[in-house]
């Protein structure tokens, strides 16, 4: 498959390898050489350790204290299937939560959006393809403000403001659903404050039956501004595309799908982008559904990455 | 073709930053969540069908059948 990317500005030369296709995550600053403090990395350890356990027991209510619970939603509240599984994330400077980006989005006819995006290295968000190009933005984007881990009015790690965008060709004219993710290119190295997410392919097998969480920021609670999490089970793979009954709502396009495993870093495998519409009919299921990042997508998101990189 | 989605007040009067986005509808419109304008409209370039579009601001949320052009008026009340 021959992938084209288009950016809206001149982005460098680099050729897509498409032997690159795994990202290493990162777990953010103070790796063993710095002057990270025992006490500062058992804290990071336990953090993690507690984000594992939640993401392991998608029946708690709370996540990481705070406020309890959710109303209850009701049905046909969009891509909400049945009763409402989400729950709030607070402690959004824990990991894998901080890694996850709340996005204000102004498309070129001065049109407003809001989405979520989600770092996969120290320059360099992954997100829908339709937050950073689509006709109701009037094509690109022109700004998105990125605010890692936000918590309300809480904003842990500040805004930044992006002004570089990539898609894919095929996305831009074509608007295939299979196709649609973008990238937000960072000015500032925020990943080496949050960390970012690991990528690589995920053979169907290794699919189905899987459960999947996802997490970002729905405009429907806290207008897009509260992180919400839930997992589920896959219920469909495509060749590009994976389906699941995760609950989401609009705002949460963008939002990263991943394994919800005992690994000690998640690892993503989709990107969240369509409500239960963006099921076929004759598919028989009520899913939401991700563009799934395959070896030609991944090569793409890493040629992405090196031209975050170039300076 | 486009609809155009009026957000209101039960007063009528427009408001500004409601989060709308599509809750049915026709396969392949993505989970765009735009933002009313000052005038409280938002534009969205839906295939030909009908639709059910979500608007919310703050604990007001309501949903409307909005055809793919044309007008139509949310009161969030």
């Amino acid at each position: 498959m021959q992938l084209n990317t288009v950016s809206n500005f001149a982005a460098p030369p680099i050729a897509p390898d498409p032997a690159r296709v795994v990202i290493e995550g990162s777990s953010g600053p103070a790796g063993p050489a710095t002057a990270s403090s025992p006490v500062a990395d058992a804290a990071r350890l336990a953090g993690v350790r507690s984000a594992m356990h939640m993401l392991r027991n998608p029946n708690l209510s709370v996540i990481g204290g705070g406020v309890a619970g959710l109303e209850a939603g009701g049905a046909g509240i969009e891509t909400v299937i049945l009763d409402d599984g989400r729950v709030r994330v607070t402690q959004t400077t824990l990991l894998p939560w901080r890694m996850i980006c709340a996005l204000r989005i102004t498309g070129t006819n001065g049109v407003r959006a809001v989405g979520t995006g989600w770092l996969v290295g120290p320059r360099t968000l992954l997100t829908a393809g339709h937050c950073v190009h689509h006709p109701d933005l009037g094509g690109w984007a022109t700004r998105i403000e990125v605010s890692a881990g936000r918590n309300g009015e809480e904003f842990p790690y500040d805004t930044l403001a992006a002004t570089r965008f990539s898609a894919l060709q095929e996305w831009t004219t074509g608007h295939a659903p299979e196709l649609d993710f973008g990238c937000i290119h960072l000015d500032a190295p925020l990943g080496d404050r949050t960390g970012w997410f690991s990528l690589q392919p995920v053979p169907d097998a290794k699919l189905k039956d899987r459960t999947v969480a996802i997490a970002g920021y729905p405009a429907d609670r806290g207008h897009g501004t509260e992180l919400y999490r839930h997992a589920q089970k896959v219920l469909r793979v495509d060749p590009q595309r994976l389906y699941y009954d995760v609950d989401t709502f609009g705002g949460q396009s963008g939002s990263p799908a991943w394994l919800d495993a005992a690994v000690t870093a998640p690892v993503v495998v989709g990107i969240h982008a369509y409500g239960v519409a963006g099921t076929p009919a004759g598919y028989g299921i009520v899913a939401n559904s991700a563009t799934r990042l395959i070896p030609p997508v991944l090569a793409e998101i890493t040629r992405w990455r090196a031209a975050s990189d170039v300076q | 073709m486009g609809a155009i989605i009026r957000v209101v007040d039960p007063s009528g009067t427009p408001v500004e930053g409601a989060a709308v986005t599509v809750v049915s509808g026709t396969a392949g419109y993505p989970e765009m969540t735009l933002l009313s304008e000052a005038d409280g409209i938002v534009r969205m370039s839906l295939p030909a069908g009908t639709y059910r579009v979500a608007a919310i601001c703050g604990d007001r949320h309501v949903e409307a059948d909005v055809a793919a052009s044309g007008e139509t008026r949310i009161v969030l009340a």
